[in-house]
């Protein structure tokens, strides 16, 4: 048994500065996860100096000058309200990238201790953990998203909560699945056989071992924070202010009216979506073979 | 083996009891109650009134929460708020719909992505491997709604070629409400019409390619990386070395080792895709269980969302105690007693 | 029988348009201003222009018809929702019916004839002889009578969900307005009344008010709860004397089926369908792509957006319906600062409706509203209302107001809607802050979702200014102002007035209560209508409000259909609609 599946126990404890070094290199050497970095590089940026770079206000413009064609004056046209699409889409980085990161911050956080607490202890604890996250995992994950958001009230924060929600027990079972195969085998045992502390074994043998698929999860729940949002303004479900630019709400919010010859506003908020989720998830791929040595060339 | 499924299932029963009281606490914190939901813009304070005395929503809610158990206890899980249709009715109508939508869009994703997977970790960074790659990301990439209602417009409104809503073909099907609502298996099986499931199949397609299309490409990853992290460990070398051919490794070791991570995101999406595929079920108007329990919550239809999410807590822990015990079965080192 | 004739001629004539290829669609109506009238009508409206038909109606076929959602109940008296109400209509038959196109005229149904006394309590209804209940029990007196009846002592458990009994009739056993009803012999029974109601015969076209079998009602347990489970009534046995009938093919959230029934004893009318199929697709977006895919044959409520996209496809036709509702913003003047009529003013003069009809009806969907009334109706008036769009004037209204610019105010619009009358809550919401920013207002967004509180709240008077609307039964004032600005003892939220109180929007204003009091128990036609001018000029002085446009609606339906005669109110009657 232990004897076919022995694992890499002289390179398995991944820690050191080296590793990231490594890690690196290997990353800037994957041209895929260099246009995802580049992407994401982007989009961090026009959240960040949306303020300097758009050329009107976001939030002004009058129904009259709606459904403008892309022009000179507005690059990529008018939306129903009149507004620049090309300025709401600049400020929209921010609603966007703000609810991606910080859902995925949460869920992680969270679903990571959770599963890693449940695999590591076992037993009893173990089992009645991965009941509770039976439980959340249960309840069909739209529908806890929207129930979460109608308790809440509306707004991008509690949007963000809900999706990081419906993501712990996901990392939670991840984790502790990786780490049920993890901990029965050589290297913690030898770590065990000479003495180290339950708590260093899991810190520094067991959790970087189990992080791998979490990465693959991780790097699936940025982009897909982005889509979920999308989907819960699909279903009404926006910012507080409805004036705030966000792109699925931007997206949606046209779809009446795709016919009445705006279908250009529903194309660049998609575009958007689709470039910003695409960015996450090559950086996350290079990311992941970056990080992993057995997975080098 | 099998006193460790007794007692799995033995222990169904405190956690549908703390989910049904979390339930019936929070859903009666959220604002609005069915009585707003039915009288839309004739509610007056006079109706509402009534409207909730009429459903009892005016008994404390500990009253209501024990009526509530009570009535399961005799095999009542309730009836809807809004069109008195009892729960286990609706539900045996409906879940049908959403089974046989899951199952075709896991078919696909099972099909399609382990295979793809596969065959990318065996060329990595070959061609055919960027391609799957950057497939299965814009896969992911594209919001479902949206891929819906592309898939609505060029295959359905623009060349004609499949239906976009509904599971058959309303004016020709032979359709018996009485029947058990399988629709593939009863048209196959009991009916022995073919043309009736091809029709069946036909309705099929687009929702489940909508559906699928995440875990195909959520699956064709995990493969790929799962296969990848199997080749480079130090067994396959050795069979390697050993000098047996490539297929024979496949098959013996590689795909049976990277199963776990498989299973695991296989068993996670079939769980999450039998909760009910809300945005799939709508754009396709699939009459299933997503659309049926969006709408309860829209609709604030407590005792709907109650006992809907109590059917498929259980339905959730069922699958994953399958998959589960098919961790124990792939791999031998996990042993549950 | 002129009265078939001139459905005939209709339906002629939309059989000739649909034929041509053209998408001129017989008109609803839209003049019907004719008021309820005591007696067999002798003479109804024509509702079509007289054309030669040039195609005669074909029998047998399938329709697959897309609605909205699924029927919530088909106990008749418990109905609300428009989807329920559509399929009842064609199961079940009502004393006296609307004329297929109308808002207002009556014709015979179940009831050949009928009077009233002079005082306008005693109703005598003479019924049309041979009808049969699908489950073939007799519609006689008996089963009038017990009808009847059950509308004045509806079970307590079902009182909750009770509505068109309780709006018309005002209340259950002595407090209802029904004083008694008696059986005269098998085809004659009466109904007395307790106060004369000058609407109370149009009101007895409403579907809600429909005969069903008593036998199906008693063996299918329809007077227990609702969510008793042993009442089975609507889901397995709703029975009534229509051209249609069910046949027990409902799978929820996927279709309803009604089929012909075999045995309509109108036999003139009697269906031209064998059967329909509804099919629910909740998104009118989804409606249109199912219809152009071919997989429904008629849609309703097509999305104004979409005309065109209609009327460019030479497969398929437009059949417009005209307007009988009023969307609206509610004012709450017991909120400040909209205490004062200078701020309910400016909100008026600040919004420039012609541009929001622009935007949000095109296509000649809608028409900017300057009254809660529309002008179909005999009691309108035009401009009586402040509602000319003077950026100038709102300005002035507010300087003159307590609330100086920036006026702080929080507006509220509902998410996960869309109404015929509120298609996009949102987008009008937005252009609608941007007009009142634009006047000096500071506008504070908030909303909630339609059914998950905001209609609550809306109903108990929490929000100052807030989106709402109206949809008539039927035209007449009684069944719009006189609801929504009625007052009342009522709780109101969490007070209780203790004098009569109007929750929604604090309209308190005795002469107004008064005024229109009067104008609903009024008998006479002539009368009846200056007595609702002089109500809604009272009410309108007080600006109670901010209307905002007087939306129609649209069916879209491929050129095989025909037959088909669009009402006003939303509902048709479908033995008339053919498949070529």
């Amino acid at each position: 048994m232990a004897g076919v599946a022995l694992p890499q126990v002289l390179e398995a404890p991944i820690k050191g500065s080296s590793l990231w070094r490594d890690a690196a290199r290997r990353l800037m050497r994957n041209p895929a996860a260099m246009f995802g970095l580049f992407l994401i590089g982007t989009f961090v940026f026009v959240a960040v100096f949306a303020p300097f770079i758009s050329p009107y206000s976001p939030t002004e413009g009058t129904i009259i000058h709606r459904f403008l064609p892309p022009s000179g004056t507005h690059l990529l046209g008018t939306d129903l309200q009149g507004r620049d699409i090309f300025s709401r889409i600049l400020w929209g980085a921010r609603s966007s990238l703000w609810v991606s990161v910080l859902s995925v911050t949460i869920g992680l956080t969270l679903g990571v201790s959770f599963g890693a607490i449940s695999g590591f202890l076992g037993g009893w604890v173990d089992f009645w953990m991965m009941r509770a996250v039976d439980i959340v995992l249960s309840l069909p994950g739209l529908l806890l998203t929207i129930t979460i958001v109608l308790f809440l009230g509306p707004g991008l924060n509690t949007i963000a909560l809900a999706i990081a929600i419906e993501n712990v027990p996901i990392f939670a079972r991840l984790v502790r699945s990786g780490i049920l195969a993890l901990k029965e085998s050589d290297f913690v045992l030898a770590a065990r056989s000479i003495g180290a502390s339950q708590a260093r074994i899991l810190l520094q043998h067991v959790m970087p071992n189990a992080l791998t698929p979490v990465i693959v999860q991780g790097t699936l729940a940025l982009a897909t924070a982005i889509v979920d949002a999308a989907g819960l303004g699909y279903l009404g479900f926006g910012p507080q202010d409805p004036a705030t630019p966000e792109w699925g709400t931007m997206l949606t919010d046209t779809q009446r009216y795709l016919t009445s010859g705006a279908a250009f506003t529903a194309l660049f908020p998609g575009i958007a979506i689709i470039l910003a989720v695409l960015g996450f998830n090559l950086l996350g791929d290079g990311l992941r073979e970056a990080l992993d040595p057995r997975l080098k060339r | 083996m099998l006193k460790y499924i007794v007692r799995r299932l033995l222990l169904l029963i405190p956690i549908l009891l703390g989910l049904s009281l979390f339930l019936v606490v929070f859903l009666h914190l959220l604002p609005g109650d069915p009585c707003s939901a039915n009288l839309g813009e004739h509610s007056t304070p006079e109706n509402l009134a009534r409207c909730r005395t009429g459903l009892g929503l005016d008994r404390p809610i500990y009253q209501q929460y024990f009526d509530y158990m009570a009535g399961l206890l005799h095999g009542d899980l309730g009836v809807s708020a809004t069109n008195k249709v009892s729960v286990t009715t609706e539900f045996a109508a409906r879940f049908p719909a959403t089974f046989e939508l899951t199952v075709s869009a896991m078919f696909l994703a099972i099909g399609v992505g382990i295979p793809l997977g596969v065959a990318a970790a065996k060329r990595q960074y070959s061609l055919f491997d960027n391609f799957a790659t950057v497939a299965s990301l814009i896969g992911i990439s594209i919001p479902i709604f949206f891929l819906g209602l592309l898939l609505q417009y060029l295959f359905g409104v623009w060349l004609h070629w499949l239906p976009t809503a509904g599971r058959y073909d309303l004016a020709t099907y032979s359709y018996d409400g009485a029947g058990t609502n399988f629709l593939l298996w009863e048209s196959l099986v009991i009916n022995h019409n073919l043309a009736e499931f091809a029709d069946v199949l036909r309705h099929l397609i687009l929702p489940a390619v909508a559906l699928g299309t995440i875990p195909l490409a959520v699956v064709a990853r995990i493969t790929r990386s799962a296969v990848l992290e199997v080749l480079s460990e130090d067994y396959v070398r050795t069979a390697r070395a050993k000098g047996l051919t490539s297929k024979r490794i496949d098959d013996r070791h590689v795909l049976r080792n990277a199963m776990l991570p498989i299973s695991t995101v296989i068993g996670l999406q079939t769980g999450l895709l039998l909760g009910g595929a809300v945005l799939t079920e709508q754009i396709f108007s699939w009459g299933g269980v997503g659309n049926w329990l969006f709408q309860a919550a829209v609709d604030k239809d407590f005792v709907v969302i109650q006992s809907g999410a109590l059917i498929l807590a259980t339905i959730f822990v069922l699958v994953n105690l399958v998959v589960d015990i098919g961790y124990a079965y792939l791999n031998p080192r996990i042993r549950y007693s | 029988m002129r009265k078939k004739l001139a459905s005939l001629l209709a339906i002629a004539a939309l059989a000739a348009a649909a034929c041509s290829g053209s998408a001129t669609p017989v008109p609803g109506t839209p003049g019907a201003t004719t008021n309820p009238t005591i007696g067999p009508v002798a003479t109804p409206a024509v509702t079509g222009t007289p054309v030669a038909p040039t195609s005669t109606a074909v029998n047998g076929g399938t329709w697959v018809f897309g609605s909205a959602s699924d029927p919530t109940t088909l106990d008749a008296i418990l109905m609300q929702d428009g989807e329920s109400i559509r399929i009842a209509q064609q199961i079940y038959e009502t004393l006296v019916k609307l004329e297929p196109g109308s808002a207002s005229t009556l014709v015979p149904g179940l009831a050949k004839s009928w009077e009233a006394s002079a005082d306008g309590l005693t109703y005598t209804f003479h019924l049309q002889a041979g009808v049969k209940f699908t489950d073939g029990t007799a519609f006689n007196a008996d089963a009038a009578v017990y009808n009847v009846n059950r509308w004045k002592n509806l079970p307590v458990p079902l009182q909750g969900s009770d509505y068109y009994d309780i709006t018309v009739f005002g209340g259950y056993g002595d407090q209802s307005l029904i004083s008694s009803v008696t059986k005269v012999d098998d085809a004659t029974f009466q109904m007395v009344l307790t106060k004369p109601r000058a609407d109370f015969l149009t009101a007895m076209s409403l579907p809600a008010f429909s005969m069903q079998s008593p036998a199906a009602l008693q063996a299918h347990n329809a007077d227990k709860a609702p969510t008793d489970a042993s009442n089975d009534y609507w889901q397995k046995a709703p029975t009534g004397t229509g051209p249609f009938m069910f046949a027990g093919d409902f799978v929820p959230g996927d279709h309803y089926t009604i089929v012909k029934n075999p045995t309509y004893w109108d036999t003139a009318n009697a269906a031209h369908l064998d059967k329909i199929i509804f099919k629910p697709i909740a998104d009118s977006a989804q409606r249109l792509t199912a219809l152009k895919s071919g997989t429904v044959d008629t849609i309703d409520f097509v999305d104004p957006n979409q005309l065109n996209d209609i009327k460019s496809d030479s497969t398929l036709q437009l059949v417009t319906r005209s307007p009988l509702d009023i969307g609206r913003l509610n004012i709450n003047q017991s909120v400040k600062p909209f205490d004062d009529i200078n701020v309910r003013k400016a909100i008026n003069y600040a919004i420039d409706r012609q541009s929001l009809i622009d935007a949000f009806f095109p296509n000649g969907a809608g028409q900017p509203a300057d009254s809660d009334l529309l002008p179909s109706m005999p009691a309108y008036q035009k401009n009586a209302t402040v509602t000319g769009f003077d950026l100038q004037k709102a300005k002035d209204a507010l300087a003159a107001s307590n609330c100086q610019a920036p006026c702080k105010i929080d507006f509220w619009y509902p998410d996960s809607v869309s109404r015929p009358y509120m298609l996009d809550p949102k987008g009008e919401f937005e252009a609608i802050r941007t007009m009142l920013e634009a006047a000096g207002f500071q506008v504070t967004p908030q909303h909630k979702p339609w059914k998950g509180g905001y209609l609550t709240d809306e109903a108990n008077g929490v929000y100052g200014l807030a989106f709402i609307g109206w949809i008539y039964d039927y035209a007449d004032p009684a069944d719009g102002p006189g609801i929504f600005f009625s007052t009342s003892l009522a709780k109101c939220g969490s007070k209780t007035p203790t004098t009569p109180h109007n929750c929604e929007a604090a309209e308190d204003n005795p002469a107004v209560a008064a005024a229109m009091a009067k104008a609903i128990a009024e008998p006479d036609e002539a009368t009846r209508t200056q007595d609702w001018i002089a109500a809604m000029a009272l009410l309108n002085a007080d600006v109670p409000d901010a209307p905002l446009v007087w939306a129609g609606s649209a069916l879209g339906m491929t050129t095989k259909i025909h037959g088909f005669v669009p009402s006003p109110t939303q509902t048709e009657y479908y033995n008339s609609v053919w498949k070529s």
